[in-house]
């Protein structure tokens, strides 16, 4: 609480008028003459402790209300975290920050999203009745977690919900695009409250905000950047491990490790937890600048470990830890599923595509390591091991399809081609959802109209002079991209899919319905198109950045977190809550580890400086832009100082007697 | 029955140097219709309208005794000689003169006349002053029908062996000399031991007669009372009026006060507003408990308010004693 006039609390001083009146009136009392005083003692006895309290509350009460009128004129205010507490119905929609940076511990504030929650709630509970609350995460990937119609007892659950720890990025850009479109429609009036660190990897300032018709509050938890605070934090924002070629049987771990404060102890464990190396670094380093350091571990069956700051005494301790593989994938998997019932080697569908992928060098790129199973294999494959899927001139059954969906949703990626052994009306079945084009059955391409052109802009080399005999015209979807086309129909069309991207090659792999396998172009194509489809997993499906959902392998029944809970799987395709980094593994029926994938912190939710709150264009917002309100509460005073005088008025007639 | 002055409030004007006439001319020709006559048997010197407990000459018989040498032979009963042969001779009921004690309380508290500053006002009226025109109401009765009246004033300064500040005398002009007595006011801030004044009185009351206590009897001790009962043991015949002022009945204080007494008991700070009902309560039961220790010592009991016309309570001892007889 503070004051416009502080000057006027020198009225303070008034309450002694009062007391001093009381005081000398006590003492002061007027001298009555009464001969049966003796009589009188005796009557007052039992009444002088209620004349005294009658006195004191007179008192008080007059006290109060002077008290009451000199912090009125004072013009007090109070500064609100809590936003649109006005009383007003509001369809209000709460983008809530629960990126890792929100996990860090202020001193004796607490935790930030602890802060931010109480914040939210202060700011539900303010709602009036019938109001509409939207919840927005803000943590990557940003998600609607309660919808408009869903009611703020539905939020209030939401938000006790949270998960204990989250290392997910921030997305607040698309948050608050999420929070606008969900406002759409509101019945009242519509507002949008954003919480946040507003740390400097938020990017604050880069958001959209809304300008018209939404009123905007930033509420900031954690410190102010303009007091520019001094916010330590130790955290490994790199770790990597490779094989070193010197020491055959050691796996060198290369650590970036920032905020480092003195000498700290880093060290490397196993998935059993055993130390496998450790160090101490950090001396001599300077405030501020990076800690690069490499430790060398024997190489371990599974190749996957845990790199520690140990001590490091900070505000986050999510980012101290990070999780490794020691032989991180080098290779771009692809898994070539040959369609051909009678393959032979050097002439089935995929054994040009297979050549292609071969003759890639490792210096243009990331190496392409391919296998070939046939369409019966496809089923028993763990799918978590590869990186791109490619169905040669085969349809998948169904339940290999919703496989194939789940993991491409999840990041992976598939290409799929033509051929007769296409049924297309089956494949858009099965797959069509996931399809970035409408495939239609094949048909000969006449003459003049075979040769493949790539449109302008294509990602893709140049494919001429290649031509197309026979081709599945395809029908792209909205947002598919064309990469191809054959006398102005579309043959090679590629989109997302989730996480993941799929392609379409309206024509074979192999030579049959093209001679594109005879040209140059084609290892362009096949090596580009391969990568791009797996550039989606950075390194692969095994290692994911926090809250992105993991496509389960068939056999997993449960997934054993970081934190060494087991949690079922219940036949879900995917698994989404990977907000706490580190090592996560599939466990089969038996309890056997069928699978592991590891999860990162976004080495940016590190920064926990805060940067300075956007400024807001709309000139209808009344929400403080530093995140506080000055609501001013001197009428309130005024109000309690009259309610005061008035009761010590009827207090005071209540004990005179009836004339 | 001697002669009374015809203007007495001018009598009691003239006697007395600190206050107005005791009696005013009013009062004074009201009382002068009342009369009193004692209930028991009283002892005077000269005849009077009482009854004593001698045989005298009246013409009231009252029974026959065996003459014995020495009675006066114009008593003997010649008749009853004639019947019966034996020589008795005739007693008859002697009237007398009364003799009548006033006693007024000159306390402190009695210099009480109201809680209220103004002293104009018309229930400003100091309770001693109520009662010596009380007593010289009664006093101007007695006088005019012969008998004797003589005053003492209880002050706490009074030595014990004290004589009787007015000695009784029943003529006329002895009036003059117990208004200026009673003319005397009571002096504020003094107490009173009344068991010790009254005590004092009871030797010096003299033969049976009458005696009268104007006192606010704030005394409440038990003992206090207890000298009227060895009055009324000795014959007397005893009459305790109880003065009080209105305000003392009441308490119409407004607001919060320190109120102090008038004998230099502790100050008591009340709100009246607060305590009235309660206050008047226990007037009520010091009251009733006047009333139960006079009664039960033998005396009669009656309320004397200062703002109740000194005719009327002098009619209602009177008549009421008329009533009961």
């Amino acid at each position: 609480m503070g004051f416009g006039l502080p000057l006027a609390l020198l009225g303070l001083v008034a309450i002694g008028v009062p007391i001093a009146i009381h005081l000398m009136r006590n003492r002061d009392l007027p001298r009555v003459v009464l001969p049966t005083v003796a009589l009188l003692g005796r009557a007052s006895a039992e009444s002088r402790q209620k004349l005294r309290l009658r006195d004191r509350v007179l008192l008080s009460l007059r006290a109060l209300a002077l008290l009451a009128l000199a912090l009125g004129v004072a013009d007090p205010y109070v500064v609100t975290r809590a936003a649109f507490d006005d009383g007003r119905r509001s369809s209000l929609a709460i983008v809530l920050d629960d990126s890792m940076s929100m996990y860090a511990t202020d001193g004796e504030q607490g935790r930030r999203i602890d802060d931010a929650r109480e914040l939210v709630l202060a700011t539900l509970d303010a709602l009036p009745e019938d109001s509409e609350a939207v919840l927005v995460l803000a943590g990557r990937p940003a998600r609607v977690v309660v919808t408009r119609d869903a009611g703020v007892e539905a939020a209030r659950h939401a938000l006790r919900l949270l998960p204990d720890a989250s290392a997910r990025g921030t997305d607040l850009a698309a948050a608050v695009d999420q929070a606008r479109r969900a406002l759409a429609g509101a019945r009242f009036e519509r507002r949008l409250m954003v919480v946040s660190d507003f740390a400097a990897h938020a990017s604050a300032s880069s958001v959209a905000w809304p300008e018209r018709g939404i009123e905007v509050a930033l509420r900031r938890v954690g410190p102010d950047a303009q007091a520019e605070p001094d916010v330590h934090n130790a955290a490994v924002v790199d770790a990597r491990g490779a094989i070193d070629p010197t020491l055959p049987d050691q796996r060198s771990v290369q650590i970036v490790a920032h905020g480092l404060r003195g000498p700290t102890s880093v060290e490397v464990r196993g998935p059993d937890g055993a130390v496998l190396a450790e160090a101490s670094v950090g001396e001599g380093l300077a405030t501020g600048d990076a800690l690069r350091h490499t430790l060398h571990v024997p190489a371990q069956p599974t190749p996957f470990a845990t790199v520690r700051l140990a001590g490091a005494d900070d505000v986050l301790p999510l980012d101290d830890v990070r999780a490794i593989m020691l032989e991180p994938p080098s290779a771009i998997r692809v898994l070539l599923v040959d369609g051909d019932p009678h393959p032979t080697p050097t002439r089935d569908e995929v054994a040009w595509f297979a050549r292609a992928l071969d003759t890639s060098s490792a210096g243009q790129g990331r190496t392409l390591r391919h296998r070939i199973v046939d369409p019966d294999r496809l089923a028993r494959e763990e799918l978590t091991e590869v990186d791109v899927v490619v169905l040669a001139n085969t349809t998948p059954s169904g339940t290999v399809a919703a496989r194939l969906a789940a993991w491409v949703r999840a990041g992976g990626g598939l290409l799929v081609t033509g051929g007769e052994r296409l049924e297309e009306r089956a494949l858009m079945a099965r797959l069509g959802e996931l399809l970035p084009a409408h495939v239609e059955a094949s048909r000969q391409v006449p003459e003049a109209e075979q040769a493949l052109t790539r449109p302008e802009g294509s990602p893709l080399p140049s494919l001429e002079p290649t031509r197309a005999r026979r081709i599945h015209p395809l029908d792209p979807r909205p947002g598919a991209e064309v990469l191809a086309h054959a006398g102005g129909i579309p043959v090679l069309v590629r989109g997302r899919a989730g996480e993941g991207q799929v392609a379409i090659l309206g024509t074979t792999l192999d030579d049959a319905a093209t001679d594109l396998p005879y040209f140059p172009a084609y290892v362009a194509l096949a090596t580009e198109l391969t990568r791009g489809l797996a550039g989606a997993t950075r390194e692969g499906v095994r290692s994911v950045d926090a809250g992105s959902p993991v496509s389960a392998p068939p056999s997993a029944r449960e997934i054993r977190l970081p934190s060494d809970e087991r949690v079922p799987v219940r036949g879900a395709t995917a698994f989404r809550e990977t907000d706490a980094p580190g090592i996560y593994r599939w466990l089969d029926g038996e309890g056997e580890v069928v699978g592991r994938f590891l999860v990162h912190a976004p080495g940016e939710e590190s920064d926990l400086q805060p940067a300075a709150l956007p400024e807001l264009r709309s000139e209808g917002d009344t929400a403080s832009r530093a995140g506080r309100t000055r609501r001013p509460i001197g009428r309130w005073f005024f109000l309690l100082a009259g309610a005061l005088l008035f009761a010590a008025g009827a207090w005071r007639e209540r004990r005179r007697p009836a004339p | 029955m001697s002669d009374v002055p015809q203007d007495l409030s001018q009598a009691a004007g003239e006697a007395s140097a600190d206050r107005g006439p005791v009696l005013s001319p009013d009062i004074a020709a009201r009382a002068r219709a009342l009369s009193f006559r004692a209930e028991r048997a009283v002892e005077g010197l000269l005849s009077g309208v009482h009854r004593s407990p001698h045989r005298g000459a009246s013409v009231v018989f009252v029974e026959h005794r065996e003459y014995r040498p020495g009675d006066e032979p114009r008593l003997l009963d010649w008749r009853a000689y004639a019947r019966a042969d034996r020589h008795v001779i005739k007693r008859f009921e002697q009237e007398t003169q009364l003799r009548a004690m006033l006693l007024r309380d000159e306390s402190g508290s009695m210099a009480f006349a109201g809680c209220a500053s103004d002293t104009r006002r018309d229930d400003a009226r100091r309770k001693d002053d109520h009662a010596a025109e009380l007593l010289a109401a009664l006093a101007l009765v007695l006088i005019r029908q012969g008998d004797a009246v003589g005053f003492h004033g209880l002050t706490p300064d009074r030595a014990p062996d004290a004589a009787l500040d007015v000695a009784p005398r029943s003529r006329p002009a002895h009036l003059d000399v117990l208004f200026a007595r009673l003319a005397q006011r009571a002096e504020g801030g003094r107490s009173l031991d009344l068991a010790d004044a009254l005590g004092a009185c009871v030797e010096r009351a003299g033969r049976r007669g009458l005696v009268v206590l104007a006192s606010d009897l704030l005394d409440r001790r038990p003992e206090t009372l207890a000298p009227l009962r060895q009055l009324h043991a000795r014959g007397h015949v005893v009459f305790v009026l109880h003065v009080l002022h209105r305000d003392e009945l009441e308490l119409p204080v407004d607001g919060p006060a320190r109120f102090v007494g008038l004998e230099g008991e502790p100050s008591v700070d009340a709100d009246p507003d607060v305590v009235r009902g309660r206050y008047q309560d226990e007037m009520a039961e010091f009251l009733d408990e006047c009333e139960r220790r006079c009664v039960s010592a033998g005396a009669r009991y009656l309320l004397a308010p200062t703002d109740v016309p000194v005719e009327r309570t002098l009619s209602e001892l009177l008549v009421s004693r008329r009533r009961r007889r």
